[in-house]
């Protein structure tokens, strides 16, 4: 080879190397950024009193938990909204709240699910407020007895069902209806009081089935 | 009109041939290159890639290639280095004082993100030293002559955008260091004549260091300054390349020319990669520094960059209002004097031009050298200045720490430090209990015979633990230095009480129960094991206290005794009731009004907690330290 060749190449491989030194770390930099791991939004926790759920009508209440936004840690922060929906009827699952049971200052007191005779609780049901189309927060309309997001129109029933037909006045957007939550009644061992509790995750928008967000 | 001249047919037919036999040849020949060549010569049909490339290509040196020459080619690569890192890092850069320090810190935990910042870091630094070099070979060759005066000048201008923006980059991390750093430096832009203050109210953004000072500083340092030195680097290497052959009128001939690449370029590569390869290895080993970040509550020794160290240095030799002559007019003039050369260099023959431009070099490097040594060597043989840059460590490390537990609350990265017991407990105390309590070693109490010094009240260091309490239990400690020696205490029905006990058979083993049983109250973290280990004697202790030991006939302890007479001992220690103690120590639950010694309310007044020494939240912060929580 000849030694203009050599040079050259000499050239153009020191001057890789230093592009390599910074590239790579670079583009190892910018893809870590989409690799990190979002903070895990399922959480359980007790919403509200089931005394303070009126029957029949929905209530929406916020979520709190420990967000993570890059740095910043929010200890309580309104991760989402949930819909409540309490009607009559007989309802299976009712335990002592999980999280109560291990901290009761006495066994004796605890009440156990067979304290809490099963007619006395209704069914409640959970959605989450999210829309699946696209996003927005759904809200209730009392006169159409409907969930509206005011975004694009998706419409559900108080049951959380899509609205279809006619008496929609539009297509509706939803791919499916609204996020049903695992959601049971519970005893609070110090106070003795039911209450709702949700287990509240997030999933995917746009999606025909319901896939959770990791 | 001109006529053509008569073709022969023949020959037309000839032309004709041989021109599509050319035609077809190159249609053949671009056919059988490489895709990539195809692709190039598509471009560079459309683009004339080959010209703008000429200059490059045809580019030579006249005198040869030389390793002196590739400071500039280093220096332009370095800051593409710098813009290319710069860039990365402004994808997770967050201005503000509430954001920027804990942005930084996020970017430093990132996978590759604390090398990227380290190598902007040391990068920079690189950069200003090459460009110290770069100068003075270009100042020694005198290759400002003409016609390359514009060269020179741009050069020139690019000095103080060069250090504008190491000098607006270094406070973006919002650290102590750097806040403390920009606020000295603002001042000194305020003390500029007429229109500094306008100046540092125009940088800040207002009075002092805020949020507008790092939206500020940022754009200064990625869009004003960056703009302002890709202008000048345009005039400048514009120039080189219209007046690059004209090299012979500045660099003996002696060699033959030869073409810039690669002959110069190898070179220029070589310094290149021994440059990066030293950054990235000081990036990857150590980083770039991060300090604590910025609070006005922290203690702090700002000094400049070591740099700029020599303009610290001065400014020392130039009192009160002549600052500014060390600060900006000392600089100025230099510049001026480095602008004027092309014009000095004319009216000097060749020889006093010569001598000139060397005592330019020794007088700024030796200066530059000696007043930094100066500095340097102050700080050094100052302990309390080694001391204060190890507590800066010391605090940088657990903001640190405390980001990489917990993250960083909403209010921003300040808020780390100022919750944290263990950072602010002592200082705390040192500012409203030293002058009474003692703290372990620290105590004057022991050491010192002058009574001025002489810590009055307990010693408060391992409070409530079990060795504290067996002290404070004993009848020769209880009357002494670091307990109540010194207070109305010392000689009180407490010692008669613990000296009988004493005196009584087992009575020691007893106290030991009731210290034990005692400590066990305040639950202190660090006796969790033993407290759980220990449970059946803490019991007996308990009824030692309301029993034998006749404790509850002064103090109360649960359901036993009455509170007025002596402090209660139901929680002794705890969070409770140190925070109690400190807000109020003349409640009936403590000492009382009439017991107490000199010991001042904190906190007396809850309704209006603005009236109060200590806010509640200091005074929490305080019991959690003492109990080492």
């Amino acid at each position: 080879m000849h030694r203009r060749s050599v040079l050259k190449l000499t050239s153009a491989a020191l001057g890789a190397a230093c592009a390599a030194a910074i590239g790579i770390p670079g583009v190892n930099y910018v893809v870590a950024t989409v690799r990190r791991n979002r903070s895990k939004a399922e959480t359980v926790q007790s919403v509200i009193r089931l005394k303070d759920l009126p029957v029949g009508r929905p209530v929406a209440v916020a979520i709190r938990a420990r967000a993570q936004d890059a740095w910043t840690v929010a200890p309580q922060q309104v991760v989402g909204h949930v819909w409540l929906l309490r009607r009559p009827g007989k309802s299976p699952a009712v335990g002592p709240k999980e999280a109560d049971s291990k901290a009761a200052v006495s066994p004796a007191k605890v009440p156990t699910a067979g304290d809490v005779p099963p007619e006395d609780v209704d069914i409640v049901e959970a959605f989450s407020a999210t829309c699946p189309h696209l996003g927005c927060n759904v809200v209730y309309q009392q006169d159409k007895q409907q969930f509206l997001c005011p975004c694009h129109g998706g419409a559900f029933d108080r049951h959380g069902r899509m609205v279809t037909g006619t008496a929609l006045g539009h297509e509706n957007p939803a791919p499916r209806g609204l996020d049903k939550l695992a959601c049971s009644v519970v005893l609070d061992a110090i106070s003795g009081e039911k209450w709702v509790e949700v287990r509240y995750q997030r999933f995917q928008q746009g999606a025909t089935r319901q896939i959770v967000e990791e | 009109m001109r006529r053509s001249p008569p073709v022969d047919p023949a020959t037309e037919e000839e032309i004709a041939r041989t021109s599509a036999k050319l035609h077809a040849q190159l249609a053949r020949h671009r056919q059988e290159a490489s895709l990539l060549r195809r692709t190039w010569n598509w471009l560079d049909d459309r683009a004339g890639l080959r010209g703008w490339l000429l200059p490059i290509r045809r580019r030579r040196l006249p005198g040869g290639a030389r390793w002196e020459y590739s400071t500039a080619s280093c220096l332009l690569w370095l800051l593409v280095v710098e813009v290319v890192t710069g860039l990365l890092l402004m994808t997770t850069y967050s201005p503000g004082s509430a954001t920027a320090w804990a942005s930084v810190h996020y970017i430093d935990r990132s996978a590759g993100g604390g090398f990227i910042r380290g190598v902007h870091y040391f990068a920079s630094q690189a950069l200003l030293i090459l460009f110290a070099v770069h100068m003075v070979r270009v100042l020694l060759r005198a290759a400002f002559r003409a016609p390359f005066e514009l060269i020179w000048i741009t050069g020139l201008l690019l000095t103080p955008l060069v250090i504008g923006l190491a000098v607006t980059g270094n406070p973006l991390s919002a650290s102590i260091k750097g806040a403390s750093q920009i606020e000295v430096e603002g001042s000194i832009i305020g003390s500029t004549p007429l229109v500094g203050p306008m100046l540092k109210r125009a940088l800040f953004g207002g009075e002092d260091v805020g949020q507008l000072t790092f939206t500020h500083l940022y754009f200064l340092h990625v869009a004003l300054l960056p703009l302002l030195v890709g202008l000048l680097l345009i005039v400048h290497i514009a120039q080189i390349y219209r007046h690059g052959l004209s090299a012979p009128m500045i660099h003996p001939t002696k060699g033959r020319a030869v073409r810039y690449w690669p002959y110069q370029t190898v070179r220029n590569m070589t310094v290149l990669a021994i440059v990066v390869g030293v950054v990235s290895w000081l990036a990857w080993r150590y980083g770039a520094p991060l300090d604590a970040p910025a609070d006005s509550e922290l203690p702090y020794t700002p000094r400049p960059e070591w740099y700029l160290l020599f303009l610290f240095e001065l400014r020392r030799h130039f009192s009160g209002q002549w600052e500014f002559v060390a600060t900006i007019i000392l600089p100025l003039l230099t510049l001026g004097l480095l602008l004027s050369m092309p014009l000095i260099d004319r009216l000097c023959t060749v020889r006093t031009s010569a001598v000139l431009r060397v005592l330019i070099v020794f007088v700024g490097l030796g200066g530059w050298i000696g007043l930094t040594l100066a500095a340097v060597m102050r700080d050094r043989n100052d302990p309390e200045f080694a001391a204060s840059r190890a507590e800066s460590a010391r605090l940088a490390n657990r903001a640190c720490q405390l980001a990489d537990q917990n993250g960083v609350p909403p209010e921003g990265a300040a808020a780390l430090l100022r919750r944290d017991p263990q950072t602010r407990g002592p200082m705390l105390f040192k500012a409203h209990c030293a002058s009474c309590h003692g703290y372990g070693e620290n105590s004057s109490n022991a050491s010192s015979s002058d009574a001025a010094t002489k810590t009055s009240a307990p010693d408060l260091a391992n409070f409530a633990s079990r060795a504290w309490l067996t002290g404070m239990l004993d009848p020769a400690q209880h009357g002494g230095p670091r307990y109540f020696g010194n207070t109305k205490f010392a000689h009180s029905d407490m010692i008669e009480a613990l000296t009988a006990i004493c005196k009584e058979p087992r009575g020691a083993a007893r106290l030991g129960d009731a210290a034990v049983a005692l400590s066990a109250e305040a639950a202190l973290p660090s006796q969790a094991a033993a407290d759980a280990q220990d449970a059946a004697r803490i019991a007996t202790g308990r009824q030692r206290i309301a029993g034998k030991l006749g404790c509850t006939d002064c103090h109360r302890f649960h359901e036993q005794g009455d509170l007025g007479s002596a402090a209660d001992l139901t929680g002794y220690g705890s969070r409770d009731w140190l925070i109690g103690i400190i807000s109020n120590p003349e409640h009936e639950r403590f000492y009382g009004k009439k017991l107490n010694d000199r010991m001042p309310a904190f906190a007396e007044n809850p309704q209006s907690p603005e009236g109060n020494v200590l806010t509640g939240e200091e005074i929490e912060l305080l019991a959690k330290w003492l109990r080492g929580e």
